[in-house]
């Protein structure tokens, strides 16, 4: 499918037609565990999103250098090389941001979307589209990530906090709650209710793909893992969609 | 001993890899659909991560630390991983091919997971002994096997359930997961009540 | 294969490696001190929490121990600051948990921060609410931890986080027998 899409299209695919998180089912671990507060949400979206563009620009600038054989492992330290270089800027001038995403920024390594856009995209195409394509799929990453965290922060704590930069605005109804004797519904900000809003997101984006003719999203077999072609296990599309 | 067990069973209980602590979802919702494929990579996951611990550890404490290298933890940790995967494949496919196939195929899946490059970095995190690191992995690993096997129990019961259309696929693995979870948050003060 | 199937991959693999550390080193190089200048402040500031009564900080090391006299405005001493971390059969949940003890001469604590701690949320993190922390003020000698109830010598531990509990606690029995061996209050 390479039919050529103009710059405007690679930057808005990865918004909602092909959302990296909620259709391509990537990057599914930083999303469950980041998706507890928005300021979070935020920042590791940005944080994911530079480290996107930056090792897109590098891995399509070098894609005629680096031999096949080892290419993995090569775009695998570039990746590296800009998540450890986020982390030091972040530790200098965020340090709060550092506390509050933990293991999750070095893990941004093994994020899938980077290395799945890596090998799918910046490895076969030119270095501004490939920069363009690390911008979507990064917004688009990051606005199923606040999605998903101001739901499970709104429902799990009663108040919600949308601040960039220190602007931004927040609403508490735990007062409004607690008048009408209800609490905030506590699990959606621990760990099952993540995998719930995931779920009931997942079926929502399936919901309005199919009303416009584009398939569910699956885990897509081994076709979508940035590590098909290295992987022995052989899951085909129609098990997969089986599940 | 005693801070042994707290270590392991925090590992596989209360602070679950894949249900509290969401590392290792990919291979978690993909491979766990058949009990023998969630049994055979959770092998190879905990033999990784035991290899990776063993040899990562003393990298950071000897090498990086020593010489103020910290921020050179990603990228080393990351190549190591990856290195040694590569090593124990071609070692299991040459040498031991039973074995090789039944876990050694999801050897590459493992690379760029979350998992192993999560428990790695925990053990940095933790400010954790060599031995006490090599429980962590261990308890790491027992957790994810547990989560694995028990969620292919329970879907290989929704095989026959009747999902609303909506729901089908995806979603309604991850409304089960989420149940799983929940399940697991009743272990939050075994290991304090057992230990302490 | 043949040694240039061999030899490529390696050496571009190589050179990569090789370019991405330069990168990372050099930018470590501004990035280094803006960071030890932030922990620092941060050590300044609980320094100034866990012994109210010092003016003036000045960083001392005694046999090996490093801590922290603090002195008043007419340069009389009024107490110690000990960084310690739990022992290593306590190291709780989370992993280390790493204190900041304050000590007045006569080898009471007049306070603790935390400077490193990663608990569970809601049970072992409660430890840094004012209440728990309180219980160590005008503790001395060895500090026990009770389930039942505090007194002079044990603080009461955190609901569902008796090991958390245990953690701080020897991270703090560790800066007062640092105390001792210093020689404080002779």
């Amino acid at each position: 499918m390479a039919e050529k899409k103009s710059l405007r299209q690679e930057l808005t695919k990865g918004f909602i037609i092909e959302n990296p998180v909620l259709r391509l089912v990537l990057g599914t671990c930083p999303t469950l565990a980041v998706s507890t507060s928005v300021e979070n949400a935020l920042g590791m979206g940005i944080a994911a999103t530079i480290v996107l563009i930056c090792s897109n620009v590098a891995i399509s600038a070098l894609r005629k250098v680096i031999p096949s054989k080892v290419r993995i492992p090569c775009f695998v330290v570039v990746i590296a090389a800009f998540v450890s270089l986020v982390q030091m800027f972040v530790k200098a001038f965020a340090p709060a941001l550092d506390e509050s995403l933990g293991i999750f920024l070095p893990l941004i390594v093994v994020n899938c979307i980077i290395l799945g856009r890596a090998e799918a995209f910046a490895s076969k195409n030119s270095v501004i589209p490939s920069a363009i394509d690390g911008l979507g799929m990064g917004i688009g990453f990051t606005f199923a990530l606040a999605l998903m965290a101001a739901i499970r922060e709104f429902f799990g704590a009663g108040a919600l906090t949308i601040k960039v930069l220190g602007k931004g605005f927040s609403i508490d109804i735990t007062e409004q709650l607690a008048a009408i004797g209800l609490e905030p519904i506590l699990i959606f900000i621990l760990a099952p209710g993540g995998f719930f809003v995931f779920g009931m997101l997942i079926a929502l984006a399936n919901k309005i793909a199919e009303n416009n003719g584009k398939p569910k999203a699956t885990l897509n077999g081994c076709e979508g893992c940035p590590m098909a072609s290295a992987c022995a296990v052989k899951i085909s599309d129609e098990e997969a969609s089986a599940q | 001993m005693k801070m042994f067990l707290t270590i392991l069973l925090t590992a596989i209980l209360t602070d679950n890899f894949v249900l509290s602590k969401f590392l290792g979802i990919c291979p978690f919702l993909g491979v766990s659909k058949k009990l023998e494929t969630a049994a055979g990579m959770s092998a190879a996951v905990i033999f990784v991560m035991l290899l990776s611990s063993a040899v990562t550890w003393p990298i950071n404490t000897y090498l990086l630390v020593k010489n103020d290298l910290e921020y050179l933890q990603t990228i080393v940790f990351i190549l190591v991983i990856a290195a040694l995967v590569q090593l124990v494949e071609i070692i299991l496919k040459k040498y031991m091919p039973a074995l090789y196939n039944s876990l050694g195929i999801y050897l590459p899946l493992i690379t760029t997971n979350c998992a192993v490059l999560g428990v790695v970095v925990l053990n940095i995190d933790k400010s954790f002994t060599f031995s006490q690191s090599l429980v962590n992995s261990l308890g790491a690993g027992l957790g994810f096997m547990l989560a694995m096997v028990m969620f292919a129990g329970v879907r290989e019961r929704m095989e026959t359930s009747d999902v609303p259309k909506s729901l089908r696929g995806l979603p309604i693995t991850l409304v089960a997961a989420s149940l799983v979870a929940v399940s697991f948050l009743g272990f939050t003060g075994v290991v304090d009540g057992i230990f302490a | 294969m043949n040694a240039k199937d061999i030899l490529v991959p390696t050496i571009s693999l190589f050179v990569i490696c090789f370019v991405a550390t330069i990168l990372l080193a050099f930018v470590n190089g501004f990035t280094a001190p803006k960071i030890a200048a932030i922990s620092a402040e941060n050590a300044a500031n609980s320094r100034k929490i866990v012994l109210p009564d010092a003016k003036e900080f000045k960083e001392m090391s005694k046999d090996k121990i490093e801590y922290f006299e603090g002195k008043d405005k007419d340069g009389n001493t009024v107490g110690y600051v000990f960084t310690t971390t739990c022992t290593d059969d306590h190291k709780g949940y989370a992993g280390e948990i790493k204190v900041m003890t304050g000590i007045d001469k006569d080898g009471k604590v007049t306070g603790i921060e935390f400077i490193k701690i990663n608990e569970t949320p809601g049970l072992g993190m409660n430890a840094k609410n004012d209440s728990f922390k309180d219980q160590f003020k005008g503790k001395t000698g060895v500090v026990g931890v009770s389930k039942t109830g505090k007194s002079d010598t044990e603080i009461q531990a955190l609901t569902s986080a008796t090991i958390t509990s245990q953690a701080v606690t020897s991270a703090v029995n560790v800066a007062l027998e640092l105390y001792l061996q210093i020689g404080g209050g002779n």
